[in-house]
């Protein structure tokens, strides 16, 4: 776990973290056809108040891995640790402590607010949920007042918590997703994808309104996206995952001056750049991403990696740190 | 060769004004869909026949129980040898059929209420379960909705009838057992979906307990479906009712119900069918009004319905 020594105390802790879905056919007598590594060993720290951009194309991972640390899914094996407790297996009191701990903002705006609860209410849940758990029943003036503080915390008008979400734009209801996200003052926050459904004018006030809160609250992020510019604004620290492995994990800055793993090399050619002249070099993908349930050999970047190498399909590359707080899992740089 | 006039509904300046318009209003530019015209006549129909049950002692001109057999089998007024004293005529008995047809619509409407509640209610809450829950529980609930579906529904009310004996209790449990697999099934079908969405998700992030999210989150989600399944169930259950009243297994004579008046008037249909076709006419039109009502609210607010 050579990628965890930058900090001693991180406020979070993902180590070992493995999730293999069994594949079956019947129904009485399922026959296991194999397992679909979606997370296949997967180790990083979110420190408090810092954002971790976590990178890769779809089916990489990193949603399950998200979903792991929400406690939405169990590993099949790893664990998380928040402040150095386990977050699995946690039942009655300590799930919702931790569930006050961290939240999450998802990328579809339209699906994730309750189309028949008004925002207010879905704003106040997690106060209501936690007090009904604690006291028998919340201060219903003290919840109130904080959804007011909360909806201008976001940029949206005290009054809008009687609106029911159809009456919101898609900017604003992820507004109204954050405040509820916000709401029990987290630690943490998922944001898996929350710009990437926003109109390209409107992602810029949102990722601004997500610095102006971990400014203010002190709060980490765990930005789950496949959009390198929203890394690149917002993280602290990258990781670069590909199908289920992390192949790269550095400083966003120096992730971003120098790049080493061929497939981030891929991932960044894929982007625009600013100037059509612009020297860059460019690596271009061929084929599908191999099959999860059956992923190649050794390095599993192989099977499309320019520069590979005849023992890259025999052994897989470990991470290896490279430059201070650079680590890359690639043969090429042994 | 004739000249062919023009229909004047093709000429857009002047919309044809016919008094067809005024119960089935024309499409307004930009507004709803043809399917979406608010249904006038199965609404007035079926306020009627509401109006007629809740308000019967008024209404009814005689007592529908009571017999007088000098005027029996009189035809309906119109008709050559009809009374003016019963305008829908009378039966063997010398009961008047209007009566008996505005308290038949108590019994009726009092059976889909209740039959609808109770096995409606029944359906939903194991569709909500099973949907939400999912796993062996899922499994266990299905397999009953799909037993459910085995049973000879008739044969079973027919059991039930010997076994608890007739009346209103018997009849309602009969049809709820008929009803609430077919409402757990689409019920389930929609928590399925609605649980993928991520306001369950986070919901759970929030720290809701399961039974919190299936009663916040997804029941108020499914009660425009519910209520979609409601409207096309009246007729199935009004239809019920009456066959069951037909063969005897239903609400007991004299209780005037529209399925046991067709059984009574069956076997003078040659002499006197206006005993056995004006009950029959009834349950038609309210079952087609439901039916028509229920088809327009099932466009209104749930398009993805429309296979059933």
């Amino acid at each position: 776990m050579s990628a965890n020594t930058r900090d001693a105390a991180p406020l979070l802790r993902v180590e070992g973290l493995r999730k293999h879905f069994a594949l079956t056919k019947g129904i009485l007598f399922a026959k296991t056809l194999g397992h679909i590594k979606a997370v296949d060993d997967v180790s990083f720290d979110i420190r408090a108040g810092e954002t971790l951009g976590l990178v890769g194309e779809s089916g990489c991972g990193k949603t399950t891995t998200s979903r792991m640390i929400l406690n939405l899914e169990d590993p099949t094996e790893g664990r998380i640790l928040l402040d150095g407790e386990p977050i699995h297996g946690l039942r009655g009191e300590a799930l919702s402590a931790y569930r006050a701990r961290v939240q999450a903002v998802f990328q579809d705006p339209w699906s994730s607010l309750n189309p028949r609860m008004k925002v207010g209410r879905t704003i106040a849940e997690s106060l209501i949920v936690n007090a009904s758990r604690n006291r028998g029943r919340g201060d219903r003036a003290q919840i109130d007042a904080r959804v007011r503080e909360l909806l201008l915390q976001v940029g949206l008008r005290p009054e809008q918590a009687q609106q029911y979400p159809h009456e919101f734009s898609g900017g604003q209801r992820q507004r109204v997703a954050l405040a509820a996200a916000l709401a029990s003052r987290p630690k943490l926050i998922v944001l898996d994808e929350p710009v990437s459904a926003l109109d390209v004018s409107i992602r810029a006030q949102m990722m601004n309104l997500l610095k102006d809160i971990q400014a203010q609250d002190d709060v980490a992020y765990l930005l789950v996206a496949h959009d390198l510019a929203t890394v690149r604004h917002m993280a602290d620290h990258t990781v670069v995952m590909y199908l289920g492995k992390i192949v790269e994990q550095a400083p966003t800055a120096s992730l971003f001056d120098d790049v080493r793993h061929p497939y981030t090399k891929a991932l960044f050619s894929a982007v625009l750049v600013a100037w059509p002249g612009q020297a860059a070099e460019e690596i271009e993908l061929r084929g599908e991403v191999p099959s999860p349930l059956d992923p190649p050999s050794g390095c599993r970047f192989h099977t499309r990696c320019p520069y590979v190498m005849p023992h890259c399909s025999q052994r897989e590359p470990a991470l290896r740190e490279v430059s201070p707080g650079h680590f890359v899992a690639c043969h090429l740089f042994e | 060769m004739a000249v062919v006039e023009r229909p004047s509904s093709t000429d857009p300046v002047a919309p044809r004004l016919s008094l067809w318009r005024l119960v089935w209003p024309a499409r307004i530019p930009g507004g709803f869909r043809r399917t979406s015209r608010v249904p006038w006549i199965p609404i007035a129909i079926i306020s009627a026949i509401v109006v007629m049950a809740l308000f019967a002692p008024l209404l009814a001109p005689y007592s529908p129980i009571d017999q007088t057999l000098r005027d029996k089998l009189l035809p309906p007024a119109w008709m050559a040898g009809g009374s003016d004293k019963y305008f829908l005529g009378t039966d063997a008995f010398g009961r008047d059929i209007l009566s008996r047809l505005i308290y038949g619509a108590r019994v009726s409407l009092m059976v889909a209420l209740l039959a609808l509640t109770a096995g409606g209610g029944v359906g939903l809450a194991v569709g909500i379960v099973a949907g939400y829950v999912g796993g062996a529980v899922d499994s266990v609930l299905m397999r009953l909705v799909d037993a459910a579906f085995t049973f000879p529904a008739i044969l079973f009310a027919l059991l039930l009838a010997v076994t608890m004996g007739q009346g209103l209790g018997t009849l309602v449990t009969a049809i709820s057992l008929l009803l609430w697999a077919s409402f757990a099934r689409v019920i389930r079908g929609e928590v399925l979906s609605l649980r993928q969405r991520d306001f369950v998700a986070l919901a759970r992030v929030r720290g809701c307990s399961a039974p919190r999210i299936m009663l916040t989150h997804i029941l108020p989600n499914v009660l425009n479906t519910f209520m979609v399944l409601v409207t096309l169930n009246i007729g199935v259950v009004i239809i019920a009712e009456a066959t069951l009243s037909f063969l005897g297994a239903g609400i007991p004579p004299p209780t005037p119900t529209w399925g046991l008046m067709i059984s009574e008037g069956r076997g003078r249909i040659a002499d006197a069918w206006w005993v056995a076709l004006i009950p029959g006419i009834a349950i038609t039109l309210m079952v087609l009004s439901v039916n028509l009502f229920g088809d327009w609210l099932r466009d209104r607010l749930d398009p993805r319905l429309r296979q059933l």
